[in-house]
């Protein structure tokens, strides 16, 4: 009995140990090629297919370094990084969200990027850019994806753009429908609950044209709980009270159907668009976001860049592949690979040269309003903590949108969460 | 072992194989202590060792990748949760006692109810079984399912609102609405199995007292106030006990329903942040100090309703 | 007896709160029928136009069914086995058998119980990482992953249940004395008595306890979902289902997800019901007050 009972507790662990271990040697293994895998939030058309093309062709062409894509969706992304570098399993190669880098930078998940990489890398980026992937002046990686905001209307229910917070707000009132039941049939001005992004981004924005800014210089502070933040709060719960605007409604179906007169986006909205709207993307019109004042505009610009990961066996081979994405071209193209497919699927390249030679010739009036936006948009902090800060932004914004909590109390609050979430 | 000696003449010859009572003390110890063996090394590795790490991640900084990197800075943790501006304790701690109060309260009430019901009626198995039904589907079912009936567009709820006149309410993006939307759905899936252990109870109160009272003349709602609910005090305490310890920690629910906390943070609870904290921005020592502070709240109203339960009880008797 | 009035209270009541308990799983199977463009649009209607059986194909289609089924069964069946095992190996020592420190282990299982499960979390996840010489670790529980990649990772936190240990050994306590005295004087070994006499005994215990660990089992999310985000081939279903949303057409999400829903729920309630005669008694005679 006592031989049995130990016999079988000698066999649970060692099939425990021995199932554990199949499931992680075999990628350790050295003979072959060496395998990176690469992991971003490209989980989807047109994203996936569009990167698994281009990785395809260095697999091809690349004997020697064999690379596989791994796709999450975004709202998982970084609990995927988070979990999986845990667990000692990250990804060669990672694509973060610019807002992330300063925690990552924090965690020493990312190696930063070798001198000559990084030296190229400031002279040919954009300086938004450049900005998300830098942490105090510390290089992480190959910009790919740089956003900016401006405003979407549609050309039916608003025939002028404004370019004012009161020409806004009296072209929102115009273009609004109401139902018998007094139900929002359409909307004037569209602000959007779905994601962080879409609360906080578009206050950003707005921010700076008001003349304010988020974080104090020295990021230590946070510099939100001013008379230019509370005019913004002020412009978007007047429309939410004058029943021009409904957050509750799913924006990204919203408008495409053509229920909505203004709202504000990022420019990657004009590569999904066009399927989404058919012929009726002729009303898609685009302008800067305008301020208060006449003259004045805000927008905010953030990115994505792809780096490679500290825990990775095989760095070189790494960037190696990364410099080939980055900066090389196909054989008789005009931009880099990159660059190449960002602009395909609507987005403005992080390469200034890229987007010239890719518009060269072409009138595209909607991405000329983001490609312009660059010049003047202030860009997503990356500090430490980026993501929570951005989160207490978000609940205090929704907080005051639904009457909750009145501006200058939600502010207030704001600034105080923010505080301590930089003296963490 | 007394008893055997007095008894051995008759099995004198068998007594033999057995030994004497010393070394049959000890066998026994030492078989115990094998039959133990799995449950108290399963216990050493996977509770003491991880309260003492937790203990250490609580008072440290960490990343979580590299072990070497654990950096001990004391009390900092703490301070940092539980000062000015932090959102634990608004509303995150605040939505936690919420949420497990209403729906306990809600699922202790409606399934007092309905055991002492179904007590009365014929086909119980069927009844209960009916009860059931939420507790057997995954928490991925009962979320989803519910975020259906919520919908502003296309959900039952909102159809009968509709139906009888009434506007239709985005119950969960609606911050006013988002908790208690939600704590509707955790009573629903308690009820089961709370009715079920209530019943245990009711079927151990002899039917003759009641008879007896009857028979005095008393009405169905003096017999319960005067003698069912006081004799069901023990159970009462178990169930109450339970579902609130699973209440204050429980966010998979909340994951399901609202997946980032909810419209202003209005389904934030502690479970949730403190997972997130973990595992989305890689703060460990502020996480492990969240999970010792929900400890210690659920240590304590443990603690509270044992109280309050023991004075009622000196009080009845 | 009670008086003969009939309880049309009760009944009312009863009736009126079961509607309430059922309802939910209608709307559930009715919504998994509703085409694209069914769903979702005012004014509201219960049943769908027609039986769209589209959706159980795209359920099917968008999820690895055999993996989630396969690492569910093999989960559940693990944990329920384990737990079975050892809570009665454990329960009859603390019923029955005399040893020094009795007391104290008694004590201590069941404070385990008083430990909310997520305050290990953490640290569970931790301990599976750097356990050592698995997964690519040294003898220090470096340099790999440990177990938490790999379905062990997902069995591992549930093996014993302190729950269960006090069930077992309150429904053993009652099992006569003399019986297990004769066995002993007959020669038997402890494990013998365990095996032939005690086991058979604690069937009604054995069955409430199995069918609870077998739900809880098959239902967790919180772990699950924290290893199969390190290793999505680790995956069960409830996770599966959840994660499915992330990728389907936005339209025609929820009557996809519902029709998925659907499949994973009917195993579980087909199993349920086949016992919950015996559940139900189980729970009433355990002496659960």
């Amino acid at each position: 009995m006592r031989r049995r009972s130990l016999a079988t507790l000698g066999f649970a662990a060692a099939g425990a140990t021995a199932l554990g271990g199949c499931g992680a040697s075999a990628s350790a293994r050295g003979s072959g090629p060496v395998r990176l895998t690469l992991l971003s939030h490209y989980a989807n058309a047109p994203l996936k297919p569009g990167l698994a093309k281009l990785i395809d062709e260095f697999n091809r062409t690349h004997r020697t370094v064999q690379v596989t894509a791994q796709g999450v969706n975004f709202d998982s992304l970084l609990e995927t990084v988070t979990v999986r570098q845990a667990a000692g399993r990250g990804a060669d190669i990672i694509q973060p969200y610019g807002l992330w880098a300063g925690q990552f930078a924090e965690a020493g998940v990312l190696v930063p990027a070798p001198k000559g990489i990084a030296e190229e890398i400031r002279a040919h980026y954009s300086k938004a850019a450049v900005g998300a992937a830098t942490v105090d002046g510390t290089l992480y990686g190959y910009p790919t994806e740089t956003q900016t905001y401006g405003l979407y209307y549609n050309k039916r229910l608003v025939p002028t753009p404004p370019s004012t917070w009161d020409e806004l707000e009296s072209a929102a009132r115009k273009a609004t429908k109401r139902d018998r039941h007094g139900n929002i049939v359409v909307q004037g001005f569209g602000v959007s609950k779905e994601q962080d992004s879409n609360v906080v981004h578009p206050f950003l924005s707005l921010l700076q044209s008001a003349g304010g800014h988020f974080l104090e210089p020295g990021g230590t502070h946070t510099a939100v709980d001013s008379a230019a933040a509370r005019s913004v709060l002020d412009l978007e719960c007047g429309l939410i009270r004058a029943r021009v605007t409904d957050p509750g409604t799913d924006m990204a179906k919203a408008y495409p159907s053509g229920l909505v007169g203004m709202t504000i986006n990022a420019g990657w909205w004009l590569g999904a668009l066009p399927a989404m709207m058919g012929g009726s993307y002729k009303d898609v019109g685009t302008a800067p976001i305008p301020g208060p004042r006449d003259g004045a505009r805000g927008s905010l610009a953030y990115g994505y860049f792809m780096g490679v990961n500290a825990q990775s066996r095989h760095q070189d081979a790494a960037w190696e592949f990364l410099t080939w994405l980055n900066r090389g071209k196909s054989r008789g193209a005009r931009a880099t690979r990159m660059g190449t497919f960002q602009y395909s699927v609507g987005t403005i390249p992080p390469r200034p040269a890229d987007t010239d030679a890719l518009t060269e010739g072409t009138k595209n009036a909607n991405l000329a309003t983001f490609a312009a936006a660059l010049e003047y948009a202030t860009p997503e902090p990356n500090i430490n903590h980026g993501q929570q800060i951005k989160a207490v932004l978000q609940k205090n914004i929704e907080a005051a949108w639904t009457g909750q909590a009145a501006v200058p109390d939600a502010l207030r609050t704001t600034a105080e969460q923010v505080d301590n979430l930089l003296a963490r | 072992m007394a008893t055997l000696t007095t008894r051995a003449p008759d099995r004198a010859s068998r007594r033999t194989t057995v030994g004497t009572p010393a070394r049959r003390g000890r066998r026994q110890t030492v078989t115990a202590y094998l039959f133990l063996a799995p449950t108290l090394l399963f216990f050493a590795v996977f509770l003491v060792l991880p309260l003492l790490f937790a203990l250490l991640l609580a008072v440290s900084k960490w990343s979580g990748f590299s072990l070497g990197q654990i950096t001990p800075i004391g009390f900092g943790n703490f301070a940092s949760i539980l000062g000015r501006g932090s959102t634990f304790l608004t509303p995150i701690l605040t939505n936690t006692l919420l949420f497990a109060f209403g729906s306990v309260v809600i699922a202790l009430l409606a399934s007092l109810v309905l055991a002492n019901c179904i007590n009365r009626l014929r086909f119980q198995g069927f009844w209960r079984t009916l009860y059931f039904l939420p507790i057997v589907t995954t928490v991925v079912a009962v979320g989803n399912i519910w975020k259906v009936l919520y919908e502003p567009t296309g959900g039952l709820v909102n159809g009968l609102l509709n139906a009888i006149g009434l506007p239709s309410v985005s119950f969960l993006t609606n911050p006013n609405t988002a908790l208690p939307s939600i704590v509707v759905v955790q009573a629903w899936t308690a009820v089961g199995s709370a009715i079920l252990i209530l019943t245990a109870g009711l079927k151990a109160i002899p039917e003759s007292y009641y008879e007896a009272a009857e028979l005095d003349g008393a009405g169905a709602w003096t017999m319960f106030w005067t003698m069912t609910l006081p004799m069901l005090r023990p159970t009462l305490l178990f169930v109450s006990i339970t579902q609130f310890i699973t209440a204050l920690q429980s966010f998979a629910l909340i994951i399901v329903m609202t997946g980032d906390g909810g419209p202003a943070d209005a389904t934030n609870v502690a479970g949730f942040e403190m997972y997130q904290q973990a595992f989305k921005y890689g703060d460990w020592g502020t996480a492990s100090a969240m999970a010792f502070v929900l400890f210690l709240v659920i240590l304590v109203i443990t603690l509270a309703q044992l109280w309050f339960f023991r004075r009622k009880g000196e009080e009845t008797s | 007896m009670r008086s003969r009035r009939k309880p049309w209270l009760s009944y009312l009541v009863v009736a009126l709160g079961g509607l309430v308990m059922v309802v939910p799983f209608l709307d559930l199977v009715m919504t998994s029928f509703k085409g694209p463009g069914e769903y979702g649009t005012l004014p509201y209607h219960f049943l769908p136009k027609h039986l769209d059986f589209g959706n159980y194909a795209a359920a099917i289609d968008g999820l690895d069914l055999p993996l989630l089924f396969r690492n569910s069964i093999i989960v559940t069946l693990v944990v329920t086995t384990a737990v079975l095992l050892t809570s009665s190996l454990a329960g009859y020592a603390l019923a029955k058998l005399r040893f020094p420190g009795r007391a104290f282990v008694f004590r201590f299982v069941l404070t385990t119980m008083m430990f909310p499960p997520f305050l290990f979390l953490i640290p569970d996840f931790l301990i599976l990482v750097h356990w050592p010489l698995a997964g690519g670790n040294n003898l220090f529980g470096t340099g790999g992953s440990g177990l938490a990649m790999s379905i062990v990772a997902l069995v591992m936190p549930f093996l014993v249940s302190g729950f269960g240990i006090f069930l077992m050994r309150q429904f053993i306590v009652s099992i006569p004395d003399e019986v297990l005295e004769a066995a002993r004087l007959d020669g038997a070994g402890e494990f013998t008595i365990w095996l032939r006499i005690v086991l058979p005994q604690t069937r009604p215990v054995a069955i409430t306890l199995g069918l609870l660990t077998f739900v809880n089992a098959w239902n967790e999310y919180i772990w699950s979902l924290l290893i199969a985000t390190a290793n999505p081939r680790a995956m069960t279903l409830p996770v599966g289902i959840q994660l499915l949303q992330n990728y389907l057409d936005p339209a025609r999400t929820t009557p996809i997800v519902m029709a998925g829903l659907v499949l994973s729920i009917i195993p579980v309630l087909v199993v349920f019901l086949l016992l919950q005669k015996y559940y139900v008694r189980g729970v009433l005679t355990s002496g659960l007050r």
